[in-house]
């Protein structure tokens, strides 16, 4: 027979994610459960309270994003946990599977089913609470307060399009990646802070996004001539009016290949560094 | 099997192990002593590639324990002594830990679980801890690990569990498996052990098969002032003095495992002179 690979061999990791599930499996669905009741009481308030534009767009992005990064970093920062006590850890780490599959099954379950499982129930709660508010709407029509503007159906916000969502979003999908660079930070602090991971990941990702503000205010405007701005991709000045009218920037060949950098390599440069991490814990 | 040279290892400013060395020789069970704290579970976890040596190098069947690659996880089960188990039912659990030990066998399983009498239809987090325990082991036999560390493996059993457990070790070693265990618990696996290695100050300051100590030492109880007063080591008793003498005319008795650590421990020079002259 030939020797299992050391590195990864498939139905050895088929045979830990079919463990993780049938180990987690309730609380997984108590916890979507959960989500979901979660998601119906906000969406119930906001329709109660809003009696204007009840489910528009702005609730639904906020309602995704504030739900998706505040669970989803709950979730990813407890999917290593075993590891922060010796009793739990070396059952974990004793299991003859090699951690790279070990890594691999903590991101099927913490980046992209949990992605996947919460864009659905985030869906299954939204499409309908949005169906309500536009009948709320075309039952009593009625203008914006003050205007003579009359007050549209309301769309589901499209989360992979960013239509009708603020402009950087729509543009660049900011938060949309962004949040699997979060996540990953906190899988690697689940690994990494042996108490208090997600917590302690929390202070040091606030650190940090406060030490690139401080770059960005202390040394790169600075550095630019007077009436000059530093850009997503670019720098650019402002004329009197407040308009753009001169720009530096990348070829857009340029500029997109850096756009797709920043948007996919902190991910996979976090799961490397967790792999090692992995790779060199002690319990 | 295992072999461990020059190993250091430290938490933080506290030194464990200041170049220890150590063989692991198939066929053998090895019983470790020493006293709290000296690092008896943090050897089994070095051995288990759990921690990593500072200085030094553990060789276990070819591997390096610190890779923790699959094939060697599958050849060493440590058995900790503080452990837990997921909330799902011994049969589900069994389903999905056997396939990771190619060696595995159910059936071997099914009757170590019998010999210990543990529920088969039980919840894992609803059974008690030495059931639990009992299950571990089992699973821990089962496996067919070439090598076993065992941490406290008595702790927790009620009496008739401990017998059980010395059954059912005693059945399950082989001229290919060897077994390691740490306890404080000497009398619950005196007659189990084969070899005993004592662990002190950073080093195994005596390793020696019991065949051997019972060969040199000679182990009684006496009331004479006389013997008591030649003796390496006496404890008072109620059936007389309980003696460690040098045995000179190759009489026969059973080694007292507990009054030859304290022997040791005492007075190590003195008594492991009388094996390494």
């Amino acid at each position: 027979m030939k020797p299992r690979s050391e590195l990864f061999n498939w139905s050895r990791w088929c045979l830990l994610v079919s463990k993780h599930w049938d180990e987690n499996r309730k609380r997984y669905l108590l916890a979507l459960l959960a989500i979901a009741g979660l998601l119906i009481v906000w969406f119930s308030f906001i329709l109660v309270m809003d009696k204007y534009t009840p489910m528009n767009v702005i609730y639904q992005y906020m309602t995704y994003f504030v739900g998706l990064y505040i669970t989803g970093s709950l979730y990813a920062s407890t999917l290593f946990a075993e590891l922060s006590s010796k009793r739990d850890g070396v059952g974990f780490l004793a299991l003859p599977a090699s951690q790279l599959e070990k890594l691999l099954c903590a991101l099927l379950f913490g980046i992209l089913l949990f992605f996947v499982v919460y864009t659905i129930i985030f869906y299954a709660v939204d499409i309908p609470l949005v169906r309500i508010a536009n009948r709320i709407i075309a039952s009593s029509p009625r203008n914006y307060p003050n205007t003579t503007i009359r007050i549209l159906a309301m769309p589901v916000y499209n989360v992979f399009t960013g239509a009708y969502g603020p402009g950087f979003e729509k543009e660049m999908h900011l938060f949309l990646f962004a949040f699997f660079s979060v996540q990953s930070a906190f899988l690697l602090g689940s690994v990494y802070f042996t108490r208090y991971s997600f917590i302690r990941m929390v202070v040091v990702l606030a650190v940090g996004l406060l030490g690139i503000m401080t770059i960005q205010a202390r040394v790169i405007l600075p550095l630019l001539p007077s009436g000059w701005y530093n850009g997503w991709t670019g720098w650019f000045s402002r004329d009197a009016a407040g308009n753009t009218d001169k720009l530096v920037a990348l070829p857009e060949s340029a500029e997109n290949a850096v756009i797709l950098l920043v948007q996919c390599a902190p991910p996979v440069l976090l799961w490397i560094v967790t792999w090692y991490r992995l790779k060199e814990k002690q319990v | 099997m295992v072999s461990i040279q020059n190993l250091y290892f430290s938490y933080g400013r506290r030194k464990v192990f200041d170049s220890l060395n150590l063989e692991l020789k198939p066929g053998t069970i090895y019983g470790l002593l020493g006293r709290n704290g000296t690092g008896k579970s943090t050897l089994l976890r070095n051995i288990g590639g759990f921690l990593f040596p500072q200085q030094g190098s553990i060789d276990a069947f070819g591997y390096t324990p610190g890779k923790r690659q699959p094939s060697f996880l599958e050849r060493v089960f440590l058995l900790p002594e503080d452990f837990q188990l997921p909330p799902i039912g011994l049969q589900r659990w069994i389903k999905h830990m056997a396939p990771f030990y190619s060696l595995f066998d159910k059936p071997q399983f099914e009757r170590y679980i019998g010999e210990f009498n543990v529920p088969t239809d039980a919840r894992l987090n609803e059974m008690s801890y030495g059931q639990q325990k009992k299950v571990l082991i089992s699973f821990a036999l089962a496996t067919n690990a070439p090598l076993l560390l065992l941490d406290e493996p008595t702790n927790g059993l009620d009496i008739v569990s401990k017998s059980q457990f010395r059954k059912v070790i005693a059945g399950a070693i082989d001229e290919k498996r060897s077994i390691l265990i740490s306890t404080h618990q000497v009398r619950d696996l005196e007659q189990l052990i084969d070899r005993i290695m004592i662990i002190d100050e950073g080093h195994i300051v005596f390793d020696q098969d019991l065949e051997h100590i019972a060969s040199k030492l000679l182990f009684k109880f006496s009331f004479d002032p006389e013997e008591a007063a030649r003796a390496l080591y006496r404890e008072a008793s109620l059936k007389g003095n309980a003696l460690i003498l040098r045995n000179t005319d190759q009489e026969d008795s059973r080694p007292d495992l507990e009054m030859l650590y304290k022997a040791i421990t005492l007075d190590p020079k003195t008594l492991t002179s009388i094996f390494h002259p």
